[in-house]
């Protein structure tokens, strides 16, 4: 009895050792410069010669992929699966140059902590020839240094924090519109709705940041002033204490940058009390997905989110992607949420395609610096490149232009669900 | 003045939530003396059986919850057998543990069907009430009532009943019960059931706000152990109490101080109290 005890309860502790390691959050280390130090040997060797391609094979290559697949940031980890659709594809059209793409796909959890592990998981344990992954930006951000020292080719997915981007790093690009970028279209939408009073409510870590400084920064070029600046976490249950605080500001807009989570919380709560102003976003939550969360349009109407895209989601140059991420992964809702990733994919096609049999770290980064304005049928703005200039993260930041979304005030269920405008006279003229 | 009743009414329906959370563990700790790190699980699975009932198979929400809580409650039965029984007399790091690894269990077999939030719709609807300036929503009201009912129906149980003085018999000594023939096992056995069932509880009632996903519970299982450790750890008024305390100090804080604060207020209650006042308002203090 006390041998199977025993063995009972070492059974259990593997289990739990295996299951920490699996999920392992608070479990990882938090060095301030995750591997920097150890892989400062492997930055020198690759910074004076071209290295052999790891990940590569006569009929492969090895992509890694990573995200928040669970967690409170996993709604982003959806664009991971849209973006694999896009590559599985074009496996089934015939690879790249007679090449299939193979992929390694990690969680980071949405957690900091995590994505260093998950980083030399990818680039030293699986040795894949690039990464393509961070839905999510502060898991990307954690990594940068190990990003910069190793020297792979790495995409930034769909996040949109600056800071990934500014300082550049030579192989880090990205393939979504930053928040500095998308800010700027969000700050010229409260503009145009003349308000003399904004509050702004920030989500507390570096992606809300990443928002609300170039928000801020702008709201004070066009002297509006911010009478109330509060902070949202990335999981709530109440938001009657900040609802609260932003009537009693009387601010006449609201900037909110928050997950989708935190961003119904608030919006219910909203609506329950009574707070009618416009409430405006980044690229954090989509006005038909926080419909869905809410259970109801009413709390949502009022709602305008950035919106990067081309076209509606519904429109039907979008059929056959729709088609593609149905037939890939059947469970997916296909939403303007999950397509944020897909140029980057495109690009990323076009760029190992460009690149022919020299499948090295050098020639990607030389390829990818050439792509200019290549257009997709999904992101409105085409995507450019530019030689590495450390002073200007431009250079790497491929996508840059937004609009805005907000849900169609037409409740009938045949209209589109949601419309695309430029300013606040513009919604006037749709909502009248 | 408005303000203040918001934040009250608003405080109290998260303390209700929290409330249910520290009794469900209450109930386990006091008879096995086992922090129960997987109840955020029962939490969880209580609002995942409920959503699939509701969404999937059609069935009514006033019939979907009670099933639900049926459910979890056998859940707790499995949870005993498989991860405490065989560790009784094992170590107590052991047991805590065993807890963990059942935990990280559950959540990885929930995640493998879903990672997406959902929305469970509140059985009262969407509308409000209000009373002058303040707020206050049906679902809210439900939650309160069934803390009060929850705790009437625990204090009966455990004061009125046969089974009750079992189980009271059990929290002050399990080898005087062993001694007199009482079978103990199936004591802890109806315990974990009974804790599983208050953690889905409060899981049912705080999924139409929170949404339904994988990690719904984690937070409200920190913020019951906060409110377990106010109101003094292992005792009933104590969960209550605290658990209210908790959920008021969080949206008071957030309101009056600042909404950086009101994040970090119940976690910053379980280290303030454990160091001015470690056995909590109810509880006594150990003679060594």
């Amino acid at each position: 009895m006390a041998k199977a005890t025993k063995a009972v309860g070492l059974f259990l502790m593997v289990v739990f050792a295996l299951a920490a390691a699996a999920c392992s959050t608070a479990s990882a280390p938090a060095d301030p410069t995750p591997g920097a130090a150890g892989a400062k040997g492997a930055a020198s060797a690759t910074a004076t010669q071209s290295k052999v391609s790891q990940g590569v094979t006569k009929d492969t290559i090895k992509i890694g992929m990573f995200g928040p697949m669970s967690g409170s940031a996993s709604v982003y980890g959806k664009n991971v699966q849209a973006v694999q659709s896009i590559y599985m594809d074009q496996n089934e059209k015939g690879g790249i140059n007679g090449r299939k793409l193979e992929f390694v796909v990690e969680d980071d959890a949405g957690d900091p902590a995590t994505a260093p592990v998950v980083f030399k998981k990818l680039a030293e344990s699986d040795k894949v020839f690039m990464i393509h992954g961070g839905p999510s930006s502060p898991p990307t951000l954690s990594m940068k240094p190990l990003i910069e020292a190793s020297g792979i080719p790495f995409l930034f997915m769909s996040g949109v924090a600056d800071k990934v981007t500014d300082p550049p790093v030579k192989n880090l690009f990205s393939g979504y519109p930053a928040s500095i970028d998308q800010a700027g279209a969000v700050a010229e939408f409260a503009k145009s709705i003349g308000p003399k009073k904004v509050a702004v409510v920030t989500q507390k870590d570096e992606w809300g940041k990443g928002w609300r400084e170039p928000f801020v920064k702008a709201m004070k070029d066009y002297n509006i002033e911010i009478v109330a600046d509060e902070e949202i976490g990335t999981e709530i249950g109440d938001a009657t204490s900040l609802v609260r605080i932003v009537m009693k500001s009387q601010a006449e807009v609201l900037a909110l940058f928050s997950y989708p989570q935190p961003t119904s919380v608030f919006l219910r709560d909203a609506y329950s009390q009574g707070l009618k102003i416009p409430v405006i976003t980044g690229s954090g939550s989509m006005p038909e997905d926080v419909v869905r969360r809410v259970g109801q349009r009413e709390p949502v109407l009022s709602f305008f989110s950035s919106y990067t895209l081309k076209y509606l989601v519904d429109a039907p140059q979008y059929d056959p992607y729709k088609a593609m991420v149905a037939k890939y992964f059947p469970k997916l809702i296909f939403d303007a949420g999950i397509m944020g990733g897909m140029t980057g994919a495109m690009a990323n096609i076009e760029i190992l395609k460009r690149m022919g049999e020299d499948l090295t770290w050098d020639n990607y980064i030389k390829t990818a610096e050439g792509m200019k304005d290549f257009e997709t049928p999904v992101m409105a703005s085409p995507v450019s490149f530019k030689p590495f200039d450390p002073k200007d993260p431009t250079t790497r930041r491929g996508v840059r232009k937004a609009a805005m979304t907000v849900l169609n005030p037409d409740p009938d269920p045949k209209a589109a669900p949601f419309v695309v405008v430029k300013d606040w006279a513009e919604y006037q003229k749709i909502a009248k | 003045m408005s303000d203040l009743i918001q934040v009250s009414v608003s405080g109290l329906a998260q303390g209700a939530i929290y409330a249910l959370v520290a009794l469900g563990l209450t109930v386990v700790y006091r008879s096995t003396t086992v922090m129960n790190f997987m109840h955020s699980e029962n939490f969880m699975l209580g609002a995942f059986i409920t959503l699939i009932m509701v969404t999937i198979w059609n069935i009514p929400m006033i019939i979907a919850m009670p099933a639900a809580v049926l459910g979890v409650f056998l859940v707790g039965f499995i949870v005993d057998k498989v991860g405490f029984e065989p560790l009784l007399n094992a170590p107590h790091i052991s047991q805590v543990f065993a807890t963990i690894a059942i935990s990280f269990i559950l959540k990885g077999v929930v995640r493998f069907f879903t990672v997406d939030e959902r929305p469970l719709p509140s059985i009262t609807g969407s509308t409000v009430l209000r009373f002058g300036d303040a707020v206050v929503r049906p679902q809210d009201i439900l939650t309160a009532s069934v803390l009060i009912v929850a705790t009437l129906l625990l204090a009966f149980l455990f004061w009125r009943t046969h089974i009750g003085l079992i189980m009271r018999a059990g929290t002050q000594s399990l080898r005087g019960c062993a001694l007199v023939g009482i079978d103990v096992k199936r004591l802890f056995m109806l315990m974990w059931g009974v804790g599983g069932a208050l953690g889905a509880i409060a899981g049912i009632l705080a999924a139409p706000t929170l949404l339904v996903y994988p990690d719904m519970g984690g937070r409200s299982l920190m913020l019951g152990w906060a409110g377990m450790t106010l109101g003094g750890f292992g005792t009933f008024p104590g969960a209550i109490v605290g658990g209210v305390l908790v959920g008021l100090l969080e949206v008071a804080a957030g309101y009056y101080v600042s909404t950086t604060l009101g994040d970090v207020a119940g976690y910053a209650t379980i280290l303030v109290v454990l160091l001015v006042r470690p056995q909590g308002i109810f509880g006594s203090r150990e003679v060594s």
